[in-house]
């Protein structure tokens, strides 16, 4: 084990975020200047950076009667706009406007309007997330029920507006989505994935059930945009993963020619989908090592890490989705960079230190070591 | 080994450390970090680092039930047994100092019958309440306090024995419940001398016990109405349950249940997490895993009920929505499997209890004896952002991110792209200048490449390419000698002049030579013999000019060698035949590999495409090929998709680090590199450029002078406006230009006169929002002290809808 040396021990900063209750998600904007948290306690809060490594409370209010699960930000060409879901059922959409009551000097504090509240949901609104701004301003939700539903605004102008464009059944239980950033849409058509946190007690009756799908009972789908029918469908589905999913991502794509998703599952999964081209789909006898499920994509597991003793929680990207941050049981997160050629590593483990367990809680140290693994064996990295 | 007998585990509410388990035997246990017990202590470890030694243990034959005091001046944990008799006794486990003179007393009920249960009030630390079996007589909870009683016996401290035989025994504070059962009592802890009761099999009585002569009782009917207990951080919320069932109460509205959780199996225990709001666990017959129930409330009643602090900040944005939420609270519910490390435990769990203080902390006890410090871990959210801030959630409503000198460390391509864009690389004017900036050996000679294939085409030694950074394949495409030679002294140029001499034919002793030629260390000495002993070979049958059907190959195989010496080695020595074979081999490996050298065969061409496709998808070096595209690509090999998804997914990593500068550099060389070849006709020539076009016809305002028109158009404008060369109407159709919503003026072009751009003053500019426009400079000032849009007649809040200044 790599020797603690003062190079390889990080101070973390803690911002006191006075959330009442647990922290569902953190959402940064485009430029990473601006923070959102939402939390249990039905509220929502922005943190601005000062730019020196400070974050000032800018706004806080309550958002929805029930816990808020998400809160993502649109691309800033819309404005200062976000949208959080919540267990209430409902997905709402938050604009930024100045704080009318304030005169000129008194221009920092900033007041969130809803512009709209997304009714459409029978259960709890699970994930929330903006399509690509190449798309125009898109809105995707999931809720526990299996609906995928994606809004538009047709005027960009006008939040308070949006059209439920597609409604898309899954019939399991989905618990987050991730739309592909790809930039080129020549290459890719507007593409989803989605997680499902079915357990899987009920397996063979699942099965039975989604007659159409019955070769595949994995919990990741990939959903695909058609210009030529106008509807999403499920074009892969990927068997790979048969553990309830907590949590997925896209990475971002970056010129690469295949896409890499972040499962977050029983372990850390990064799955690298890599479209054939049309030629060997028209010959579907190439289609080799995909599961037998379609013949879109290739799909193949590049990494799958079990570090976080039993459940992982929370998957994120960098933005270059060269590493890839994850946090499971251990209450750890985990770092994971990508090597030359694809091989994945884990490079940082950082801990929350343990409230009050060994120091009186009065005497609390707000502060969390990280240590970098050896890179030679990252086999042999302890738990902390 | 315990199975089938019940078990219970308690913290000590004073004791953070301490807890006891009570089966067959009531134990105290100490717990202690593995590290710091005494080596000859035998412990039970209950958590890779902690481990818990027995301080003392007795028999238990004859208790009913247990509860520890929260009488704080209590060295050790005073524990209050109930017995079958009825009788309670408060007692140590271990002989100590004992300051109120407790241990050791007894409550006796007037009647003995089953003592059922006992209960510490955690805010009056001296009052018990114990519920008892019924008696048609009697009552069945009363109510002790401990502390009054031993006033009597310091009295009696002399007459040792009186304090049984006392004539007087201690009264209870107060009875309730005559000839009725009370199954279970416990303390609402977070609002004064409420007691809960579960009674008859049929009803939960809630007695308000400040006024004792007159004690106010809420109650309601129901099956499920064992093991009450309140929500020590919410005094209204409480819990029962009964059978498979558990029902969550409000007690302010008690007729019916808030919830019915309905279980797989017969619920043994519930309790509330002391530490977390709402949280409520329970533990069903036979189980291996806890339930977590996540009471979620959806009425806003909870806002009371946090206190929700009257911040500024707070909540103007939630109009009061009277929308009704009948819905009321749910629930959600998780499966938790105590167990040490990644072998969760495989026995069922018997017993369990929340640590008092520390969040979300518990004790387990297994059928199969094992004892389980488990920690209930939150979910924690991470998330990236685009200044490589790295957030996530601590415990205890805290985010964490890591500072700047982590990222450093962790030197990801990420971090060393926006290192590179910060000090312009790529945008220099002379590509080898790029070649320092990026601090890489591979890049390094990417861009020295580069730069020499470009002065080469410009200098005519490479002619006829139809790429402006032709590499070697392309060179020798052609395949006149001649020109290959000529390249090797080109491109080539840092060849070392190697002159070998052969000094003997002995067949044997160069074959010795070849053979030993792999264990050499260095790469060109190798090359060297087996480039002898090639020779030689081929020079045996004394025909000097067939040299060419020697078999270079273990030569050409030393892939340690540089590529440019293998190269040029293949250039000199091969046959034109097989040198387009070697090259061809050679660059599809290198391109199979993303192997950055191989730019040399390939150059700026297709294949050079496929190669830094391959790069960036080893390395995530997206940044390199965008800027080698933009500075030396044609603009046919620009069309390409791959080369177009690099410039996109470049520029949006620019954006997101708000480096307009390098994004505009980039722009620039791309539209020369598209508009160089593509002559004016090419569509990406004035792609990106921007005009302002005249709202009545359609036309450009600014593209009017010089050639296209001739002077007659200016002519008819008045001479002043001709003079300032600034136009303020369309030169097209003469219609007036907007007005600045400032000073009320029309908007010059400014570009009009021809000579170069406006000043950045008298830009048009105008809110995307409203679509009202005025110069620069007065829109600025003007938003400096207002964020309304300047026209009058406009509510538009235009200077709020860009993210709020940082400074």
């Amino acid at each position: 084990m790599g020797e603690l040396t003062a190079t390889n021990m990080f101070e973390s900063q803690t911002i006191f975020a006075d959330h009442k209750d647990l922290i569902h998600d953190v959402a940064y904007d485009f430029y990473g200047e601006r923070m959102a948290t939402c939390s249990s306690d039905q509220y929502v809060k922005i943190w601005d950076s000062d730019g020196k490594g400070g974050w000032k409370l800018t706004g806080s209010w309550k958002a929805h009667h029930g816990s808020v699960w998400k809160v993502t930000w649109a691309h800033p060409e819309f404005g200062q706009v976000i949208a959080t879901c919540s267990f209430d059922r409902t997905a709402a959409i938050w604009e930024e406007v100045g704080d009318t009551a304030a005169s000129g000097s008194e221009k920092g504090l900033r007041t969130w309007l809803k512009r709209s509240n997304l009714v459409d949901s029978r259960t709890s609104v699970t994930d929330v997330k903006f399509g690509p701004k190449h798309l125009g301003l898109l809105l995707v939700t999931c809720s526990a029920d299996g609906i995928i539903r994606i809004y538009e605004a047709p005027d960009v102008m006008n939040l308070a507006q949006w059209t439920l464009q597609h409604e898309i059944p899954t019939k399991v239980s989905v618990s987050c989505l991730s739309w592909n950033p790809s930039l080129s849409r020549v290459v890719n058509p507007p593409m989803l994935a989605v997680g499902s946190d079915e357990p899987n007690t009920t397996n063979a009756a699942a099965n039975v059930q989604t007659d159409k799908a019955t070769t595949c009972n994995g919990k990741v789908f990939i959903y695909e945009y058609s210009d030529v029918s106008r509807r999403w469908t499920r074009t892969e589905c990927i068997s790979w993963v048969q553990e309830p999913v907590n949590d997925l991502a896209f990475a971002p794509n970056l010129g690469r020619s295949f896409h890499l998703l972040a499962v977050a599952t029983k372990d850390v999964r990064i799955i690298k989908i890599e479209p054939i081209p049309e030629s060997g789909a028209v010959g579907a006898v190439g289609a080799v090592g995909n599961g037998g499920c379609g013949s879109r994509f290739k799909c193949e597991v590049v990494a799958a890490f079990e570090e976080h003793s039993s459940c992982v929680w929370r998957v994120a990207w960098n933005l270059t989705g060269t590493l890839l941050a994850s946090s499971g049981d251990d209450t750890c997160v985990r770092l994971w960079k990508m090597q030359y050629l694809n091989q994945w590593k884990c490079v940082a483990v950082l801990k929350n230190e343990r409230v009050g367990e060994d120091s009186p809680p009065s005497g609390r140290v707000h502060t969390t070591y990280m240590r970098l693994a050896p890179m030679a064996n990252p086999a042999i990295m302890h738990r902390h | 080994m315990m199975s089938g007998v019940k078990l219970d585990v308690l913290w000590s509410p004073v004791h953070h450390d301490k807890f006891i388990i009570w089966g067959p035997d009531i134990t105290l246990y100490e717990v202690a970090r593995i590290k710091e017990i005494e080596k000859k202590t035998t412990f039970t470890p209950i958590s890779p680092t902690k481990g818990a030694t027995v301080v003392a243990s007795q028999s238990a034959s004859g208790v009913r039930c247990v509860d520890i005091s929260a009488i704080s001046e209590q060295p050790e944990p005073l524990l209050a047994l109930g017995y079958a008799s009825g009788k309670v006794t408060l007692t140590t486990l271990k002989q100590t100092y004992d300051p109120l003179g407790l241990v050791g007393r007894e409550f006796v009920p007037r009647f003995p019958r089953l003592c059922n249960s006992v209960s510490w009030s955690h805010t009056e630390t001296s009052m018990l309440a114990v519920a008892m079996e019924k008696h048609r007589s009697d009552h069945c909870i009363l109510l002790w306090d401990v502390s009054r009683g031993t006033m009597q016996v310091d009295e009696a401290k002399g007459t040792e024995s009186s304090s049984h035989s006392s004539t007087e025994p201690i009264k209870p504070l107060a009875e309730m419940g005559l000839s009725e059962t009370a199954h279970s009592v416990s303390w609402s802890n977070s609002s004064s001398r409420t007691l809960l009761a579960s009674m008859n099999l049929k009803y939960i009585k809630i007695f308000d016990l400040r006024d004792l002569s007159n004690k106010g009782v809420n109650m309601t009917t129901t099956r499920y109405c064992h093991g009450v207990c309140a929500d020590p951080l919410n005094p209204w919320q409480i819990a029962s349950r009964g059978e498979n069932v558990i029902c969550v109460w409000d007690a302010r509205a008690f007729e019916k249940p808030l919830l019915t959780l309905l279980n797989q199996k017969p619920v043994v225990n519930i309790q509330w997490c002391p530490t977390r709001r709402n949280l409520l666990m329970s533990l069903q017959r036979d189980s291996t895993t806890l339930r977590l129930h996540d009471i979620q409330q959806t009425n806003s009643d909870c806002k009371n009920a946090f206190n929700a602090p009257d911040n500024v900040l707070t909540a103007t944005a939630v109009e009061a929505e009277f929308e009704e939420y009948s819905r009321g609270p749910s629930v959600i519910e998780r499966d938790l499997t105590p167990g040490q490390g990644s072998t969760p435990s495989t026995h069922p769990v018997v017993a369990f209890g929340w640590h008092p203080a520390h969040e979300a902390r518990l004790v387990a006890v297994c059928s199969s004896g094992a004892i389980v410090d488990y920690t209930v871990c939150e979910r924690v959210t991470v998330s990236w952002g685009g200044r490589e801030g790295l957030v996530w959630s601590g415990g205890g409503g805290q985010l964490r991110l890591m500072r700047d000198d982590f990222y450093a460390t962790i030197r990801d391509i990420s971090y060393v792209m926006k290192r590179r864009a910060n000090s312009d690389y790529g945008l220099k004017p002379d590509l080898w200048q790029n070649a320092d900036l990026a601090d890489d050996d591979a890049l390094s000679g990417l861009w020295h490449f580069l730069a020499l294939s470009k002065s080469l085409v410009e200098d005519g030694c490479i002619r006829n390419s139809p790429w402006r950074h032709p590499g070697v394949r392309t060179a020798v495409r052609g395949g006149d000698a001649a020109y290959r030679s000529e390249m090797v002294h080109s491109m080539l140029q840092d060849l070392p002049n190697r002159r070998v001499t052969m000094y003997s034919e002995e067949r044997l002793w160069r074959e010795a030579l070849a053979a030993g030629a792999p264990a050499l260390p260095d790469a060109y000495l190798r090359a060297l013999l087996h480039f002898l002993a090639a020779s030689a070979t081929a020079l045996l049958p004394h025909h000097p000019h067939h040299q060419h059907t020697a078999d270079y190959t273990d030569v050409l195989n030393e892939t340690e060698m540089r590529l440019e010496d293998r190269v040029a080695f293949a250039c000199i020595y091969l046959s034109d035949t097989k040198l387009q074979e070697y090259l061809k081999q050679t660059c599809d490996t290198l391109v199979e590999q993303g192997d950055l050298s191989g730019i040399l065969l390939t150059g700026a061409s297709p294949e050079g495409i496929a190669l830094l496709q391959r790069w960036v998808e080893n390395t995530g070096d997206v940044q390199s090929a965008a800027l080698v595209a933009a500075r030396c690509f044609t603009a046919e090999l620009l069309k390409d998709p791959r080369v177009q998804n690099w410039l996109d997914s470049y520029r949006n990593l620019l954006d997101s680090w708000q480096l307009w500068w390098a994004r505009c550099a980039l722009d620039t060389w791309v539209a020369a590199g598209a508009g160089a070849a593509g002559g004016a006709g090419g569509e990406f020539a004035g792609a990106r450029h921007v005009c302002v076009a005249c709202t009545y016809c359609g036309k450009s305002v600014a593209a009017t002078h010089g050639h296209n028109r001739p002077r007659v158009a200016f002519a008819r404008l008045p001479p002043p406006a001709a003079k300032m060369k600034q136009v303020s109407s369309c030169p097209n159709c003469r219609k007036p230009l907007p007005r600045c919503g400032v000073c009320s003026l029309q908007l010059g072009t400014g570009s009009g006169g021809g000579g170069g751009g406006a000043q950045f003053g008298r830009w048009f500019s105008w809110c995307v929002a409203c679509r009202h426009a005025g110069h620069a400079t007065h829109l600025l000032e003007w938003f400096k002290e207002h964020t309304e849009c300047p026209v009058s007649s406009c509510n538009c809040q235009c200077s709020t809808l860009d993210p709020p200044d940082r400074f």
